[in-house]
């Protein structure tokens, strides 16, 4: 079947739902909606009809708001790759296939598994693909920030990582980014891995960080089965990005646990973890504290502290701290300049005695 | 050096000031004159010259000259914490004069010190070091009731974070925690005596016991190092038989040879 190209009026486009992860693509721009016999590929934008609510009754907007779903509503939203353990698998189609929201940000795919205690996803209809007016697929990756060929500041970076989803992760992100600006240290942060939602973004913004990017500014609707390259593409136009703006600190969030495919080869990129200056380890219980903090060693990443979920429990903390001999640090307290002061200085700390080191054995 | 000090002999000096205070020298036949010098801390009994006279025959064996400030109870109460608030009876400050006093004396230009504290002298020790690191080269602390935990979420003294009594404190956790400490505990000192501190909040955090206590601000610092990436030195040692008593410690003979090879071993 040839590729058939129709029209989208502005009022059309205006009164479709755009989702978070079109965030970067200009709205007012005129599109065509291609449709015909197509190979969807992940970042591709869709415009698609809700035909049955399930899983996610909402979908949230580029604004962030949780805009209530009707059967019948047009939606704006991107292929993508879904990895979420305690909702969903879901795949990029081969074509233009009926499918399901996977993620409330606004991803569409296959379905592949769904967590048992999850309804199935909301079923959609793709109208077609967004085209330009000279026919290009509209993609995430045609609105991703520029690359940056080099940057001279060194900031300190530190990385959140965790056993899994829900073990603390962007909570600790959000209270370190307070935690550090209640001091009037500039931080910078983005989340590198993951599919694309807004609560995580905003909430970096909110405590205070600028600027904060996602994997969708690098012009990725999620990470889950990229291969190595773009993982590495991320890391550095996320982090060059965040570099030009001179902050005091980075903290970069990495998704999921650490068996995750993508977290796992992330921290298998020599360029990304020679650049970090500590990681951070978000644990839901002291056994997975200490499965994650050996994960880490093991590879020499530099894990110099535990927070997360575990950390509700006195008990559980000091199980932690003897079985992983690591300091402990509530999540709620990274918030508080009198505990974020000393992470500052403990990176500050290892930061020079690296530089020290290297300059010793290169001395 | 002077030439009012007997090597031999013990002697006790007054240094006057904003408090009055003793202090006990003993100074060894075998002095190297080499600055040799161990600053020990008596607990609540307030036995410095006991500590004094239970360390002479280390002291000549390794040549160590020996400090032992008496910090007097009506103007120092609370020494082990470094004094009741910032401005009130600070024993660290008073502890300084002490210290400015041995040098002018023995004629040795101040150094970094070897310290040695028992019970609440073991908290006066640490709080110290945590306070002032680069005045530190190697500490032994024996049986401290309990102890300020490298901490920031905690306040001062259980912690490292400021009060209203104690505000705007600094630490800088780098240079402490590469000072050389061993803790040693007595076998036996494992009961809730009566001068043990039993309040909730240290019983929580800290343990039920000087030995519980000890090993979980042993393994504090040992972690916080790995965090640092310093490779820290923070022992733990057991004194077999040993209860709270000064005495009973030292009666178990390695046990002042064990703190002098430790504190003199570079």
């Amino acid at each position: 079947m040839d590729l058939l190209f129709e029209p989208l009026s502005a009022q059309r486009m205006e009164q479709a739902k755009w989702a978070y992860t079109t965030r970067r693509i200009d709205q007012q721009q005129s599109f065509q909606l291609l449709q015909g016999a197509l190979c969807p590929e992940a970042g591709d934008l869709l415009l698609a009809r809700v035909e049955e609510l399930g899983q996610h009754k909402r979908l949230e907007l580029v604004s962030s708001r949780r805009a209530t779903l009707f059967e019948g509503d047009e939606i704006v939203v991107a292929y993508g790759n879904r990895y979420a353990p305690d909702q969903f698998e879901g795949i990029v189609p081969d074509h233009l296939e009926a499918c399901r929201l996977v993620a409330a940000g606004g991803v569409a795919a296959r379905l592949l598994n769904r967590h048992d205690k999850v309804k199935t996803a909301t079923r959609i209809t793709p109208l077609g693909l967004l085209a330009n007016m000279e026919g290009q697929r509209i993609n995430l990756r045609t609105a991703r920030l520029p690359k940056v060929e080099q940057v001279e500041s060194r900031p300190l970076v530190l990385v959140v990582a965790g056993t899994s989803m829900n073990s603390g992760k962007t909570t600790a992100c959000a209270n370190l980014v307070k935690g550090f600006v209640r001091q009037g240290i500039k931080v910078a942060a983005a989340k590198f891995t993951g599919t694309g939602a807004g609560a995580d973004y905003r909430s970096l913004v909110d405590a205070g960080a600028s600027p904060v990017f996602d994997f969708i500014d690098a012009g990725y609707v999620s990470t889950y089965r990229v291969n190595r390259d773009v993982l590495q593409d991320i890391a550095t136009t996320l982090g060059a990005h965040m570099a030009l703006a001179h902050p005091d600190v980075i903290i970069v969030e990495v998704a999921d646990g650490l068996l995750q495919r993508e977290t796992s080869h992330l921290f298998a990129t020599p360029s990304f973890t020679d650049w970090a200056d500590g990681v951070l380890f978000a644990a839901n219980d002291a056994l997975g504290a200490q499965a994650g903090v050996s994960w880490l060693s093991v590879r020499q990443l530099p894990v110099f502290a535990i927070t997360g979920l575990l950390t509700s429990s006195p008990l559980a903390r000091r199980e932690a701290e003897d079985i992983c001999g690591l300091p402990v640090y509530h999540t709620g307290s990274l918030a508080r300049p009198s505990v974020s002061s000393y992470l500052y200085n403990c990176l500050k700390f290892r930061r020079q005695n690296q530089l020290a080191t290297g300059d010793k054995e290169h001395g | 050096m002077s030439k009012s000090l007997q090597p031999g002999k013990i002697h006790q000096r007054t240094i006057t000031g904003m408090s009055q205070m003793n202090y006990f020298v003993y100074f060894p036949e075998t002095c190297r004159d080499d600055n040799r010098i161990l600053y020990t801390i008596h607990g609540i009994s307030r036995n410095a010259e006991e500590h004094i006279q239970g360390f002479i025959s280390q002291a000549e064996r390794c040549g160590a000259i020996l400090v032992a400030p008496l910090f007097p109870e009506e103007h120092f109460p609370r020494y082990q914490r470094l004094g009741t608030s910032v401005q009130l009876e600070r024993a660290d400050m008073a502890f300084e004069h002490v210290r400015q006093d041995v040098h002018e004396w023995l004629g040795f230009p101040p150094a970094p010190m070897r310290m040695f504290g028992f019970s609440g002298g073991g908290q006066f020790v640490h709080r110290y070091a945590m306070f002032y690191p680069g005045r530190v080269a190697r500490m032994v602390l024996a049986a401290p009731g309990w102890y300020t935990f490298p901490d920031p979420d905690r306040k001062y003294p259980f912690g490292l974070k400021s009060t209203k009594d104690w505000p705007q404190l600094t630490f800088s956790l780098g240079k402490f925690l590469q000072i050389p400490t061993m803790v040693m505990t007595g076998e036996e000192d494992d009961l809730r005596d009566k001068d043990l501190n039993k309040s909730r909040e240290i019983d929580s955090f800290q343990g039920l016991n000087r030995v519980e206590r000890a090993e979980r601000w042993v393994n504090a610092n040992r972690n916080l190092a790995r965090s640092y990436d310093i490779s820290a030195d923070f022992r733990l040692e057991t004194v077999p038989n040993a209860s709270h008593a000064y005495g009973s410690y030292l009666g178990h003979p390695p046990f002042s040879e064990q703190i002098f090879d430790f504190l003199f071993e570079d």
